[in-house]
């Protein structure tokens, strides 16, 4: 949310799915063996092993797997960081289940299979509203 | 997932020593020094001198990481041992307690003692959690979503197992207050003050679902226990507590990753350990398990057998933990969430007394046998470990 908070490891099997998300764009690596999308983005795929997976752009739907109203700051989040915030597990509709945050909504309004919608927004990285 | 039974010992092994230092905010001690200190009770409890061991296996502390901590405590101690071996990372207790009997087992040593010590309530100025960050993987899949602190992973397992299982919403309450009971009957107990049905609705949220209650206090200390082979435990001081199954399984680091909630790596570990052992749950007598947050607890209660999938938070409401109603009590001296964070250490010394029939107050009558567990990140590496009275 802010530019400080990290800068993320690009390595060549990282960096497309970073370069991607800076333009607004959400991709990651599906297996060319087995087929299966992943997130993170792996030298290998996780589920066969195949090397040298392709990248594709993702639908960006997904819905809440879990989710937690955070209403304080714990170390290491910044000071400046607005709270309460919304962390989430998000369930891909291509598979991957990923770390995010729910925006565009009340926090109290988050709940278990609520539909969302990828969003880039201000950050250079994946987040989610409600679809 | 794969599963790969143990084989019971070929030879039988015990600990002999136990010792864990006052615990709270203890800033005139560094953390070495806390593991001296807890060195040296376990020793004094065994009636071994520092000389009398060949293996020497610490933990790097998470709030003053020191890599070469097993050389440093050697010398501190003024020994020169042929093992001195530090582990980073979590699950400690068990970890720890996995290379101590290995060596002692092929007869790469004979004594081997296993030592922890943190300063995590001095380090700490937060609400909770560790001052940082230490994983090789994932903190940028998690921090640029303030993801990181320990109670939101928690958190997102504990919102999770209320709607799989509808659980009651007093499921984790449960939990605290009970163990808030047994810390007041414990000396030495971090957290001493009661904890009830009216008075935890009033505590801070940390995370929705979980409170301040729900996450382990944080305190300072050191605690030690030795590993040597039963014949020798028996020419020393104490009643040696036999150690006779020791399992682990690692399913994920980030919570992200982790799998569904009924299949965390606590069914594989215990059966691991329970196999080892030759022994079933049933027949477990009291149980002191890693509760870094309460949802923790919970889960290993069903991915041990202790109650069915799903039952948790009901069996810790009908006071299925509590001393003087269970049938196997659980944290008999408040756990992490109201004696200390020792990581699991406390867990298998507070075994280890109820083995002994030391355990005053709260000593569960007739303990033969005792489970303990050890966590790394979010139920992310799993141990279990069974130790019996000889
Ligand atoms: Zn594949």
């Amino acid at each position: 949310m802010t530019d400080n908070v990290f800068a993320p490891p690009e390595t060549e099997a990282t960096a497309p799915f970073w370069e991607a998300a800076r333009t607004g764009r959400f991709v990651l690596p599906r297996c060319r063996s087995c087929s299966e999308f992943f997130h993170y983005p792996r030298l290998f795929c996780p589920f066969c092993g195949a090397s040298d997976p392709d990248w594709q752009e993702v639908s960006g739907k997904a819905q809440v797997y879990s989710y937690t109203i955070v209403p304080l700051r714990m170390r290491p989040v910044p000071d400046e960081w607005p709270v309460p915030y919304v962390v989430a597990l998000v369930e891909l509709d291509e598979g991957p289940v990923l770390m995010s945050n729910v925006v565009g909504c009340a926090p109290e309004d988050v709940h278990i299979g609520m539909p969302l919608q990828v969003t880039f927004g201000d950050a250079d990285v994946p987040v989610f509203r409600p679809a | 997932m794969t599963f790969n039974p143990r084989k019971a010992f070929t030879k039988p092994l015990a600990i002999a020593g136990i010792g864990n230092t006052e615990v709270g905010r203890l800033p005139q001690f560094s953390t070495l020094e806390l593991q001296a200190k807890a060195a040296r009770l376990a020793l004094d409890d065994a009636g071994l001198a520092p000389g009398d061991v060949d293996a020497w296996l610490c933990q790097t502390p998470f709030t003053r990481p020191t890599f070469f901590n097993a050389e440093s405590l050697a010398e501190y101690m003024g020994v020169d041992p042929s093992v001195a071996t530090t582990v980073a990372g979590g699950t400690v207790a068990g970890t720890l307690l996995t290379q101590a009997v290995s060596l002692v087992e092929s007869g790469l040593s004979e004594v081997a003692i296993c030592v922890f010590g943190e300063s995590a309530n001095t380090a700490s100025r937060g609400v909770t959690g560790l001052p940082a960050s230490f994983s090789a993987l994932g903190d940028e899949y998690e921090s640029p979503y303030g993801g990181i602190p320990a109670p939101i992973h928690y958190a997102l397992l504990a919102q999770r197992y209320l709607h799989d299982y509808n659980a009651p919403k007093e499921s984790f309450a449960a939990v605290g207050i009970s163990e808030r009971k047994h810390a007041a009957m414990t000396p030495g107990a971090f957290r001493q003050d009661a904890l009830t049905w009216e008075s935890y609705p009033e505590t801070r949220m940390v995370a929705e679902p979980l409170r301040v209650p729900d996450c382990s206090v944080i305190t300072d200390g050191g605690a030690a226990f030795i590993v040597t082979s039963l014949e020798r435990a028996k020419s020393l001081r104490q009643p040696p507590i036999r150690v006779l199954g020791v399992g682990s399984k690692s399913t994920h680091w980030m919570v992200a990753q982790a799998p569904r909630l009924q299949n965390f790596g606590v069914k594989d570990s215990a059966a691991q350990a329970l196999g080892m052992a030759g022994v079933t749950i049933q027949d477990i007598d009291v149980a002191e398990l890693y509760d870094c947050f309460s949802i923790a607890l919970l889960l290993q209660l069903e991915g041990l057998g202790l109650c069915g999938e799903g039952e948790a938070g009901q069996f810790a409401i009908d006071g299925n933990l509590e001393l003087g109603k269970a049938r196997c009590p659980v944290n008999t001296d408040g756990g992490l969430l109201a004696y200390a964070h020792l990581a699991g250490m406390r867990r298998v010394i507070e075994a280890c007394l109820q083995l002994r029939g030391e355990a005053g107050d709260r000593q569960v009558a007739n303990a033969k046998l005792a489970v303990t567990t050890s966590i790394a990140g979010w139920i992310s590496n799993h141990h279990t470990m069974v130790l019996a009275k000889d």
